[in-house]
C-alpha cells in the first residue's frame, strides 16, 4: 500500500506492506536510526515518537496508522529538543544511552504540554519509559533542567 | 517482531465500515488504537486477514452532553481523562482513564477498544458498569442499545456480533453522583492485579441514594456485583456497613494465588481497599 508520512517536516511516499510498523518504517525505509526497538512490547518507550504532537510508542504503532499524519522524531531539528537534549548531556541524564530517545521524545511531549511540571508529574509522565541502568534521579533532574531553561527562553523572547 | 500479512482497509465512514464487516465476517477485526490488537498481531498470539481502521471515521470520535453523557468510541483514552466535559460529568471515568496505562498508550488507545477488547485487566470495562453505561451497537441491518451489565460474557468476550460496531456509550448516572477508580497495581506492570470502580449519590439524609460497584480482574470478566449495590442502598455507610458489604463483594469474586500474592494477602488488600474507598466517596459527598 502507499502511503504518505510527514517525518520531521518532510514528506515522504512509500510502498510498504500493511504489516509493517512505525518504528521499522522510520528506521529501515528512512534510515532514521535514532528511534530504538527496546522490548518491542509497548513496555520500555525507547521507540517513542510524537504523532501529530502527541507521544506514541512506534512498536505498537503501523506505519499504515501513520498515514497522512505528522511525526516528529529524535533527529528532529527543533530548537526545543536541541535544549533538552543539552541539558541530559549536562545532568548526566544517560549513561548506555539507549533509552535516551525515547526518554527525550516523551520529554519533549511533557514540555509541550505543560507550563510548570512539577517532579511529581515528570515522573509521572515519563512512566512509560524504562532505563535498565536505573539513572533516573539523573534523568529527572535534566527534564527539570530543561524545564528551567525552555521557561527561561519564553520570558527573554516575552 | 512482525506480524503475519493481512489486508488492511480504511474506511471514512460507518456505511464503508459496515459493508466491510458484512463482506469479511469473522476473517475480519476492527483496529481502533490497537494497542491490544497490535501487541496479539507481532506474538502471533492471533492472525487476521482483514484488518480494518476505524481511526478516520469522524462520526465515532465525539464527547457530548445533552441530558446524558456520550461518548464515540475512538475517543483515546488520554483525551477522556483530561477533556474537561467528561472531567465535570463524570469524575470516575476520568479518573480511570488517568490510571490506564502510560501517556503513550493513552495516546493511541481508546475508550471503545478498551471495552470492546474485554480483557478482564482492561479498566474500562468495570467503570462502565459501574456506571450503568448504555453501548449503542450498528451493524448493516439494526441498531440497537445494550447494557452494560449484559455486554460483557466472559475474557475476550462481549455481546458484540462479528458484524456489529460500538457506536456510542451513553452515560446517564452522572449528576450528583461522585466516583472513584481504586486500582491495585505493582511496580512494574500497568495492568490492574485488580480494581474497583465505585460510583455513588446521597439522598438528602445522607443514606446512599444509588451506587454502582464494578470489578476489574477479580473475576473471569468485569463483574458487577449486584447484591452488594441493593444492600448499600438507602444505608449510612460506617465501618460495620462498609464491612458487611464486603462480604457480600466476594461472593462476586474469584481469587486465586497468583504471581501477585496468596489469594488470602490479596484478598485483605482488597478489603482495605474496597473499605476506605466507600468511605472516601461518602465523605466527599
Amino acid at each position: 500500500m502507499m502511503v504518505n508520512i510527514k517525518v520531521n517536516g518532510r514528506e515522504y511516499k512509500k510502498d510498504i506492506e500493511p504489516r509493517m510498523l512505525l518504528v521499522s518504517f522510520l528506521r529501515d525505509e528512512l534510515n532514521l536510526t535514532g528511534t530504538h526497538i527496546g522490548c518491542d512490547t509497548s513496555n520500555c518507550g525507547a521507540c517513542t515518537v510524537l504523532m501529530d504532537g502527541k507521544s506514541v510508542k512506534s512498536c505498537t504503532v503501523l506505519a499504515a496508522q501513520a498515514n497522512n499524519h505528522e511525526i516528529t522524531t529524535i533527529e528532529s531539528s527543533d530548537p526545543k529538543l536541541d535544549v533538552i537534549k543539552q541539558s541530559f548531556v549536562e545532568e548526566n541524564g544517560l549513561q548506555c544511552g539507549f533509552c535516551t530517545p525515547g526518554m527525550i521524545m516523551q520529554t519533549f511531549y511533557i514540555l509541550e504540554n505543560s507550563e510548570d511540571a512539577d517532579e511529581e508529574y515528570i515522573k509521572k509522565n515519563l512512566r512509560g519509559n524504562l532505563c535498565r541502568c536505573t539513572g533516573y534521579k539523573s534523568i529527572i533532574d535534566s527534564v527539570k533542567k530543561a524545564e528551567e531553561r525552555v521557561k527561561g527562553e519564553i520570558n527573554v523572547s516575552k | 517482531m512482525y506480524p503475519d500479512k493481512f489486508e488492511y482497509f480504511t474506511p471514512d465512514n460507518i456505511e464503508g465500515l459496515e459493508e466491510l464487516l458484512d463482506k469479511y465476517k469473522d476473517d475480519s477485526k476492527i483496529l481502533a488504537g490497537g494497542h491490544s490488537l497490535i501487541p496479539l498481531l507481532k506474538l502471533r498470539l492471533t492472525s487476521i486477514p482483514y484488518i480494518i481502521d476505524i481511526s478516520n471515521i469522524k462520526d465515532l470520535s465525539f464527547v457530548d452532553c445533552n441530558n446524558a453523557l456520550e461518548i464515540g468510541p475512538m475517543v483515546r483514552t488520554g483525551e477522556v481523562a483530561s477533556n474537561k466535559i467528561i472531567g465535570d460529568k463524570c469524575k470516575l471515568l476520568a479518573d480511570a482513564a488517568s490510571k490506564i496505562a502510560d501517556p503513550q498508550v493513552r495516546n493511541m488507545g481508546t475508550v471503545g477498544g478498551d471495552v470492546c477488547e474485554a480483557d478482564p485487566r482492561n479498566d474500562l470495562p468495570a467503570v462502565m458498569l459501574a456506571l450503568n453505561a448504555e453501548f449503542e451497537v450498528t451493524n448493516s441491518k439494526e441498531k440497537r442499545t445494550v447494557k452494560a451489565e449484559d455486554f460483557f460474557k466472559d475474557a475476550y468476550t462481549t455481546a458484540l456480533e462479528s458484524n456489529d460496531i460500538l457506536t456510542r456509550i451513553v452515560i446517564k448516572n452522572t449528576e450528583n453522583y461522585y466516583g472513584k477508580y481504586y486500582k491495585y497495581t505493582t511496580l512494574s506492570s500497568d495492568f490492574a492485579v485488580f480494581a474497583i470502580a465505585i460510583n455513588m449519590s446521597l439522598n438528602n439524609n445522607k443514606t446512599v441514594k444509588d451506587i454502582g460497584i464494578g470489578l476489574t480482574n477479580l473475576n473471569s470478566t468485569a463483574v458487577k456485583p449486584v447484591e452488594v449495590e441493593n444492600y448499600l442502598k438507602n444505608k449510612k455507610i460506617d465501618d460495620k456497613v462498609a464491612g458487611e458489604a464486603f462480604d457480600l463483594l466476594l461472593k462476586s469474586c474469584d481469587i486465586e494465588d497468583d504471581i501477585n500474592g496468596t489469594a488470602k494477602n490479596k484478598e485483605k488488600i482488597l478489603k482495605n481497599i474496597f473499605i476506605n474507598g466507600l468511605k472516601e466517596i461518602y465523605e466527599v459527598l
